[in-house]
């Protein structure tokens, strides 16, 4: 016993050292265990709290740049607004010759159209140098964030929202090597939505490239292509931006592409940005309720 | 007392440097300032590692859950190891003036010889980081350079930061 003791003072540096060691090592094997998560929600709420009092500053310098970019979304917005407009008139034109009454043409239109709505939120913590990058914003379940729904700039998709807590939300960036999205190549300035699908992938280096993994080889691809997303779930709408094909090579013997692409966002410039909101979301949940979980 | 004082405003101090200031100084997304790690590694040599350890574990834990990292712990275990090696390595750098680890003073060594030391400490703690943060070898010459690169930039502003607050 005296000896245990004895042995116990004469070590107890290097124990400690073990041991602390042994804990910091858990903590982070248990993090790479599952879908890498950060500390809870109270570490969440706290940490986004501390970060948005530092933000007033900064802000004020990039007012510029923000305003700049702002102005040429409203811009974009306002061209596509017209064309929409004016296609709708024609619709109606044609149909009002055919004696179709105007009454039940908006009824159509509102049951039949998915609504997504964008919530404008304010980024209050950005990283891209990392290989596994989080935003947090200043939107949480007070505002009616909920949980696995997209996030996209003025540019393109920024990510997804994977933690919500009263005030704040936790977003997985698409500059994350965990972030998975169905995309799709469309030839620019196309108007229709068919196009090669394969998955989104994020090597973990640069924050302006990604690629775009298993595209079948059989359709022609071609540099400076869009890259939409298809809208495959509920997380993004089609149809929103994600980049431009900027290098396609033969993947293998398999038959499939990889193309590397340049991302939309800039994501070292990410200030305003909008959560989008599915009036469906709720449904689609509720059908799968009581599934198990993969 | 008035050295404790001195020496709890500035764990807090560095802290919240490190959460507001350093997280947010990555140049060419390379290099990547952990600059708080400079309140341990200066610490005097005869302080009991019973405290030294638990710091470094605690001081760790708190810029991991502040900074958003992948994994919570990744600072708290590469810290305790390159504090351990603190000792080994001021002797190793002091090793013709035959005196013992604790009575060598930090604050009285001679400009290199505190290069040297934070240079290999902050190399030890980065390199045991990036490696750990995508648990894996894959693109291994790319984690050495932003270790590289990390290294060169904490060793500069920790020296700074040294020379103004530290050194008599």
């Amino acid at each position: 016993m005296l000896r245990l003791i004895s042995f116990f003072s004469k070590y107890r540096d290097s124990l400690l050292l073990i041991v602390l060691l042994l804990i910091s090592f858990n903590l982070i094997i248990r993090a790479n265990d599952h879908q890498r998560q950060l500390s809870g929600d109270a570490m969440l709420a706290a940490s986004g709290r501390l970060q948005e009092t530092g933000l007033v500053f900064s802000d004020y310098l990039n007012l510029r740049v923000e305003n700049k970019k702002l102005l040429d979304q409203n811009i974009r917005l306002q061209v596509e607004l017209e064309t929409a407009r004016q296609q709708v008139d024609a619709y109606v034109g044609a149909l009002k010759s055919e004696n179709i009454d105007a009454v039940k043409l908006d009824s159509i239109y509102l049951t039949d159209i998915d609504t997504f709505g964008y919530m404008p939120a304010h980024v209050i913590k950005n990283t891209t140098h990392k290989s596994y990058n989080y935003l947090v914003l200043n939107k949480g379940l007070k505002h009616g964030v909920k949980k696995d729904i997209g996030v996209v700039s003025p540019e393109g998709i920024v990510g997804r929202v994977i933690r919500v807590v009263n005030e704040y939300c936790l977003v997985q960036s698409a500059l994350n090597k965990d972030f998975e999205l169905m995309i799709r190549a469309i030839p620019k300035g196309a108007q229709d939505t068919l196009g090669p699908i394969g998955f989104y992938d994020w090597d973990g280096k640069n924050p302006q490239q990604a690629s775009i993994t298993y595209v079948s080889e059989t359709v022609p691809i071609h540099v400076n292509d869009e890259v939409i997303t298809t809208g495959n779930s509920i997380v993004f709408p089609p149809g929103i931006l994600v980049g431009t094909v900027l290098d396609v090579e033969k993947e293998g013997e398999g038959g499939f592409y990889r193309i590397d692409m340049n991302l939309a966002t800039d994501f070292d410039n990410l200030i305003n940005v909008y959560i989008l909101t599915s009036a469906h979301k709720v449904k689609i949940d509720s059908l799968e309720i009581g599934l198990p979980e993969e | 007392m008035r050295n404790i004082v001195l020496q709890i405003s500035g764990f807090i101090l560095l802290l919240l440097l490190q959460i507001f200031l350093f997280n947010h100084l990555v140049l060419f997304r390379l290099a990547v300032p952990y600059v708080f790690l400079l309140f341990l590694f200066v610490l005097p040599l005869k302080t009991s590692k019973l405290i030294i350890y638990p710091l470094t574990f605690f001081m760790g834990l708190t810029v991991d859950i502040f900074s958003d990292n992948a994994a919570t712990g990744l600072h708290a275990f590469s810290a305790l190891i390159a504090i351990s090696l603190r000792g080994g390595l001021a002797s190793l750098l002091s090793s013709s003036n035959f005196r013992g680890v604790d009575e060598i003073e930090i604050e009285e060594q001679s400009t290199i010889w505190l290069v040297i030391y934070l240079g290999i400490l902050f190399f030890v703690h980065h390199f045991f980081y990036f490696l750990l943060e995508d648990f894996s070898f894959v693109r291994f010459l790319h984690k050495l350079g932003k270790t590289f690169f990390s290294t060169i930039y904490s060793t500069l502003i920790g020296f700074l930061i040294f020379f103004v607050f530290y050194k008599r």
